[in-house]
């Protein structure tokens, strides 16, 4: 029955469960089916009793919320600070503790929001020469001070238009990014995860060390990610040209993605995709492994080159 | 069947079985699959939901064997819940009866009739 739960967990991630929630999933079945062989079931009877991963994975997929299909309510958080835009604006954020939101709305009008205990004023937040900046202050050392409140974060409002830039730098944050137009879109992160839906760019360059990403509808012409262990997901992806990614050891998901030529730099970090239609592949790795699953097997994928020791690529029929 | 339907009625199951007593996942699913053709995808999912919802809290219990058990518990919210489902319920099922009644009992006789006047 390990199958059954390596399914399930695919299945689930597949769906965009949050992560989570996926841990609990899985060990609620742990303990289900380990009752099961205890009670002295035999193997076939096991099997029809949980039936398949994929149904579990839909039934939850039907109610469960999705990490970026939750609204957040806008009711509880303050409204600190609003800059008019008149035409253009680009977007700098550099936090280093407080997890943010980011998203567009049909306003013309930058919002910054906050909730908890935080105090914006110590932030630097200005709007200059189109130009929006956030930054979080260097704490001094600080013995006896609870340096991280707990349940502060920024919720940042942003007209839902196409700008030059949007760059995005945290340590620790984790961050929400949602509806964003810019020709480039910057993310830099330390610890933080990422969790990062309908956003349209030209250039969509990431740049992590642990933090986990979470992708989906992302339209972009050229897509580059670096990444020492973050395991990344993504769902539903557009990049016409060059898709790039270059891991130490971090996996990575991918589900429902169209690519140009793309090229795979990776020491230990493994790919699964399923309908995954890049127009060329180079893979370049130690033991990373690239495995697609396509349903439509007709849409040929030329593979380029393939240099590893151990990794492999496998194409096959889902 | 219709799948939605269906969801409902194994709904009300899953809370009628947490009425009496306090039960483990394993439990509910087997317990409800003794009588009904259902398995975990539809329980497990349906038991999740209903208790994000705040219709059941758990707990864990140490088993004898084993790593502990997580106990599912009807709470306040729940019972009032199962006991609008179960009026809901009661009135449908009640009616749907009402109605088959009408066409007589499914045996052979009314069977025949049926044929013959259809087939005239």
């Amino acid at each position: 029955m390990k199958k059954f739960l390596e399914e399930l967990e695919k299945e689930l991630t597949n769906k965009g469960i949050k992560k989570t929630e996926i841990e609990e999933i899985i060990h609620d079945h742990e303990e289900m089916i380990d009752e099961a062989i205890k009670s002295g079931l035999t193997e076939e009877e096991i099997e029809k009793k949980f039936g398949s991963p994929k149904h579990v994975a839909d039934e939850l997929g039907n109610f469960t919320q999705n990490e970026d299909e939750k609204d957040t309510d806008i009711n509880a958080f303050n409204l600190f600070k609003t800059f008019a835009v008149d035409k253009e604006y680009s977007v700098d954020i550099h936090l280093i503790d407080e997890d943010f939101e980011l998203s567009g709305d049909d306003s013309n009008e930058i919002k910054v929001y906050y909730k908890g205990r935080i105090d914006l004023s110590k932030y630097q937040i200005t709007f200059e020469n189109d130009l929006f900046t956030i930054k979080e202050p260097k704490m001094g050392f600080n013995l006896f001070g609870n340096r991280r409140s707990t349940q502060a974060s920024i919720l940042i409002k942003v007209p839902y238009k196409m700008i030059p830039l949007c760059s995005i730098s945290g340590i620790n944050a984790d961050a929400i990014i949602s509806r964003i137009k810019a020709d480039t879109f910057r993310i830099k992160t330390t610890n933080g995860d990422v969790s990062l839906s309908d956003v349209t760019c030209k250039l969509f360059k990431t740049d992590t060390v642990n933090g986990d990403m979470q992708i989906r509808r992302l339209s972009s012409e050229t897509i580059q990610f670096v990444t020492i262990s973050g395991d990344v997901t993504m769902d539903r992806i557009e990049c016409e040209n060059n898709f790039s990614v270059n891991s130490v050891s971090g996996d990575m998901h991918i589900n429902d993605m169209k690519s140009g030529d793309c090229e795979f730099h990776t020491v230990s970090g493994d790919v699964e995709a399923v309908n995954f239609y890049p127009a060329s592949i180079t893979l370049k790795s130690v033991s990373g492994d690239l495995d697609i699953r396509n349903e439509d097997m007709s849409r040929q994928i030329e593979i380029k080159s393939k240099k590893s020791v151990s990794g492999d690529i496998k194409i096959g029929k889902k | 069947m219709n799948s939605q339907f269906k969801r409902g009625i194994i709904e009300l199951c899953v809370l009628s079985e947490l009425l009496s007593e306090d039960k483990y996942g394993y439990l509910i699913i087997s317990d409800i699959s003794e009588y009904l053709d259902v398995n975990d995808n539809t329980i497990y999912p349906i038991l999740r939901r209903l208790t994000q919802d705040g219709y059941f809290s758990t707990y864990l219990e140490e088993s004898n064997l084993g790593a502990p058990r997580k106990y599912y518990q009807m709470t306040e919210k729940g019972l009032n819940y199962y006991v609008s489902l179960r009026d809901e319920w009661d009135e449908f099922i009640g009616g749907v009866y009402q109605i088959l009644n009408k066409g007589g009992n499914k045996g052979e006789e009314v069977l025949r009739r049926t044929r013959e006047r259809i087939n005239k």
